[in-house]
C-alpha cells in the first residue's frame, strides 16, 4: 500500500470509528463511566417535612403535648402505625381516622438504603429545591431567577447525551418559581440542555384545558413543512441575539410527540382514564398520576417529581399529617406502578427520595382543629432531613448516619444522579456543585 | 539704461503666466467630496430591540387574532398555562392553536386570501410585525402561498406568531 493511500485509509477508518460516539452535546466520546441504571426517579418533598414526624416516627410525641409515637409513612419506613388519635388518614365518623393501607409489601427502607440523618444547606422554599437540582447553595441566587449554575438535568443531558424528551421535571404547581428550575441560566448549559417541565395541576386544570387543549397537531406535509420553511424565512430576516421566550429545546419530532401526549391526556382526563393512585384527594396525588403517565409514555432516563402539599404545616398540623401520609401513598403508588406496568423501567430504575428541607423544632402559635401547633422552617432543626435510595443493585436494609453523626445532604442528589447515569466524573470535574457534596454511593 | 526686447515666445509665456496667476488668485469654490459611509446591513425588523414579556406576548397575540383586547382574567389564566409547560415554543403553539379554533378569531378565509395574495401578505406583515414587507419578502411569501394551494391562512398566521421577530417590539 502506498504511503498516501495508507494515510487516507487510516483517517477514514478513524472517522468511521469515532462517528457513532459524537453525541448531540458535541462530546467526542460517550461517557466512559459505568452506568449503574438506565433510569432515575427523584422525588422531593417540597415545602419541607420534619424528621420527627417522618423518619423518627414520633407522630405527636414531643410536639403536641401527647405521648403518641408511630409511623405515618408506612410505604417509606418500617414501623407500626400510631395507636391513638389517628387523624392523618381518610375520613370516617371522625376526620382522618382511617389510615391508608400501604401499597408496598416491604417498606422502601427495607428495600434500600436510608440516610437517616442528613443536612440541607437551605431551609426556605425555592432555595431548598435549588440546592437539590443545582447541588449547591449560592448566596447570589435570586428567588425569581433561574438557577445560576447548571442543574442535574443539564448535566446529564450535556454530558450523557440524553434528548430532552427523556428528561422530565413534574412539579405540583407553578408557585415559588418552581417552573424556573428545569434549566439554569449558565452560559455553557441553559435551556438547550433543560428538562421538559410539566405542572399537571395547572396544565390540566379547567383553565389550562380551556386555553391549551383545542390546539391540533400539524399535518406533516401540508402544515408542518410549510410552517418550518416560512419560519426559517421570517427568522432569517431578523437577527436574534437571545431568545427571550426560550424554554427547553425539543426537536421538532419531540415537540410533536409531546403535543400528542398532552392531547391524549386531555382526552383521557375527559374520559376519566388518567392513571391515579387509589386515594387521590390532593394535588400531589394527582401529580403522581400524571408523572406515571410521563413514565409510561417516555420512559425517561431522569424524572424529578416535586410534591409540596405538606407545606400546609405552616398553619395546620393535622392537615400536614394528612398530606405527609398522602405523600407516602403517592411514592408507594409510583414505585409499585413502575415495577408492575412499565417493564422497560422495572428493574432498571433507581428511586431517590429527600425533602427540600426540614421544619422547626419549636412550633409557631397557630393551632388547628385538634389544638395542635403548626411549624415553620427556619431554625437548626429545619436543616435536618433524610434521604433514601432504592432500586437496581442498591443494598437492602442499610442505614447510614445518626442524629449526632449526620451523613449526607440533599445537594448530594446531583452527583448521585450523575453517578447512576454514568457522568459523575464530568459533573464533579466542572466544580460547580458544593465541595462537600458526594454521590451517595461514595458515602456508603 | 537697459532696454528689454522680448521675443514672441517670451511674450506668449508671460501672457500665459499672467492668465494663470489671475485664475489662481480667484476665490476658491466650495469643493464637495462624495463617498460612502460604513453602513451595517440589518434585517427589516432590526429596530425592534425590546423583548416582549410573556404577558405582553399573549396580550398582543390576542389583539392580533381577535382584533380586541384580552380581559385580565383570561390573560392571567393563559400566562399560567404557558408557565406550566417547559417547552415555551410548544406552549405558545398550543395557545395559538386554541385561539385559531375559536370562532371569534378574525382570520381570512381561504378564498379571501387567494383572491389577492399580495394584499394578504401585506396585511399579515402589518398585523403581526407592524411593518410593510420588503419587496423580497412580498415576493417570497406570495410565491410560497401561490405554490401551495392547500396552505390555509391560519397556518400562515401561526407561523408569524411563532416567528422570532414577533417576540420583540
Amino acid at each position: 500500500m502506498k504511503r498516501r493511500q495508507f494515510f487516507k485509509t487510516s483517517l477514514l477508518g478513524a472517522a468511521a470509528i469515532s462517528a457513532p460516539f459524537i453525541l448531540p452535546s458535541g462530546r467526542l466520546f460517550a461517557k466512559t463511566q459505568n452506568v449503574r441504571a438506565n433510569h432515575v426517579v427523584v422525588v422531593i418533598f417540597g415545602g419541607g417535612i420534619r424528621q420527627q414526624e417522618s423518619v423518627l416516627q414520633r407522630y405527636l410525641s414531643g410536639s403536641q403535648n401527647e405521648d403518641i409515637p408511630g409511623n405515618i409513612l408506612p410505604n417509606l419506613f418500617s414501623g407500626a402505625l400510631p395507636e391513638e388519635k389517628v387523624a392523618f388518614g381518610t375520613d370516617g365518623t371522625r376526620s382522618g381516622e382511617h389510615p391508608i393501607a400501604p401499597i408496598l409489601n416491604r417498606s422502601l427502607q427495607e428495600q434500600g438504603v436510608l440516610f437517616k440523618e442528613m443536612r440541607t444547606q437551605h431551609v426556605a422554599h425555592y432555595g431548598g429545591l435549588n440546592v437539590c437540582v443545582q447541588g449547591a447553595n449560592f448566596n447570589t441566587q435570586g428567588l425569581k431567577q433561574r438557577p445560576i449554575y447548571p442543574t442535574m438535568f443539564e448535566y446529564i443531558r450535556r454530558h450523557g447525551g440524553f434528548p430532552a424528551s427523556k428528561v422530565w421535571f413534574v412539579g405540583s404547581g407553578i408557585g415559588n418559581s418552581v417552573p424556573l428550575l428545569n434549566a439554569s441560566e449558565h452560559v455553557d448549559y441553559g435551556a438547550t440542555y433543560g428538562a421538559n417541565f410539566l405542572a399537571p395541576s395547572i396544565t390540566f386544570s379547567d383553565e389550562g384545558t380551556k386555553h391549551l387543549s383545542l390546539s391540533e397537531g400539524f399535518h406533516p406535509e401540508f402544515e408542518m413543512d410549510p410552517i418550518s420553511k416560512m419560519k426559517f424565512f421570517l427568522d432569517s430576516r431578523f437577527q436574534l441575539e437571545a431568545n427571550p421566550m426560550r424554554g427547553v429545546q425539543n426537536t421538532e419530532e419531540e415537540q410533536e410527540e409531546i403535543h400528542r401526549f398532552l392531547k391524549d391526556l386531555y382526552e383521557k382526563k375527559k374520559n376519566r382514564q388518567i392513571i391515579q393512585p387509589i386515594i387521590r384527594d390532593n394535588p400531589d396525588l394527582q401529580t403522581i398520576g400524571y408523572a406515571c403517565e410521563v413514565m409510561a409514555r417516555f420512559k425517561p432516563n431522569l424524572l424529578l417529581i416535586n410534591l409540596e402539599n405538606a407545606d400546609i404545616c405552616h398553619s395546620n398540623f393535622t392537615e400536614y399529617l394528612k398530606q405527609l401520609h398522602r405523600a407516602d401513598h403517592a411514592v408507594g403508588f409510583l414505585w409499585d406502578y413502575l415495577q408492575r406496568e412499565i417493564p422497560e423501567m422495572a428493574g432498571e430504575t433507581v428511586l431517590l427520595l429527600s425533602p427540600e428541607c426540614g421544619r422547626n423544632l419549636e412550633p409557631n402559635p397557630i393551632r388547628d382543629e385538634n389544638d395542635w401547633f403548626a411549624y415553620d422552617h427556619s431554625d437548626e432543626n429545619a436543616h435536618r432531613i433524610f434521604g433514601m435510595m432504592v432500586g437496581k443493585d442498591i443494598p437492602q436494609g442499610l442505614e447510614i448516619g445518626k442524629e449526632n453523626q449526620p451523613i449526607g445532604m440533599n445537594a448530594d442528589l446531583v452527583p448521585t444522579v450523575a453517578d447512576i447515569l454514568g457522568v459523575k466524573d464530568a459533573v464533579m470535574g466542572k466544580g460547580f456543585i458544593d465541595s462537600s457534596a458526594r454521590s451517595w454511593f461514595d458515602r456508603m | 539704461m537697459l532696454a528689454f526686447r522680448l521675443t514672441l515666445y517670451q511674450k506668449a509665456s508671460l501672457l500665459s503666466l499672467g492668465i494663470w496667476l489671475m485664475l489662481a488668485c480667484q476665490p476658491e469654490d466650495d469643493h464637495y467630496v462624495y463617498g460612502l459611509n460604513q453602513v451595517e446591513v440589518e434585517g427589516e425588523g432590526a429596530q425592534k430591540t425590546q423583548a416582549k414579556s410573556m404577558r405582553q406576548y399573549i396580550a398582543v397575540l390576542h389583539t392580533n387574532i381577535f382584533q380586541e383586547a384580552i380581559n385580565p382574567a383570561e390573560l392571567q389564566e393563559i400566562e399560567e398555562a404557558i408557565a406550566s409547560i417547559g417547552d415555551k415554543t410548544l406552549a405558545r403553539r398550543m395557545v395559538i392553536g386554541s385561539f385559531m379554533r375559536n370562532p371569534n378569531a378574525k382570520v381570512p378565509t381561504m378564498d379571501e386570501m387567494r383572491e389577492d395574495i399580495h394584499a394578504f401578505v401585506q396585511e399579515t406583515y402589518i398585523r403581526f410585525l407592524i411593518r410593510q414587507p420588503t419587496q423580497a419578502e412580498l415576493i417570497f411569501m406570495s410565491n410560497f402561498i401561490e405554490a401551495r394551494p392547500q396552505l390555509e391562512p391560519h397556518i400562515i398566521y401561526t407561523t408569524f406568531a411563532l416567528s422570532d421577530e414577533y417576540q420583540f417590539y
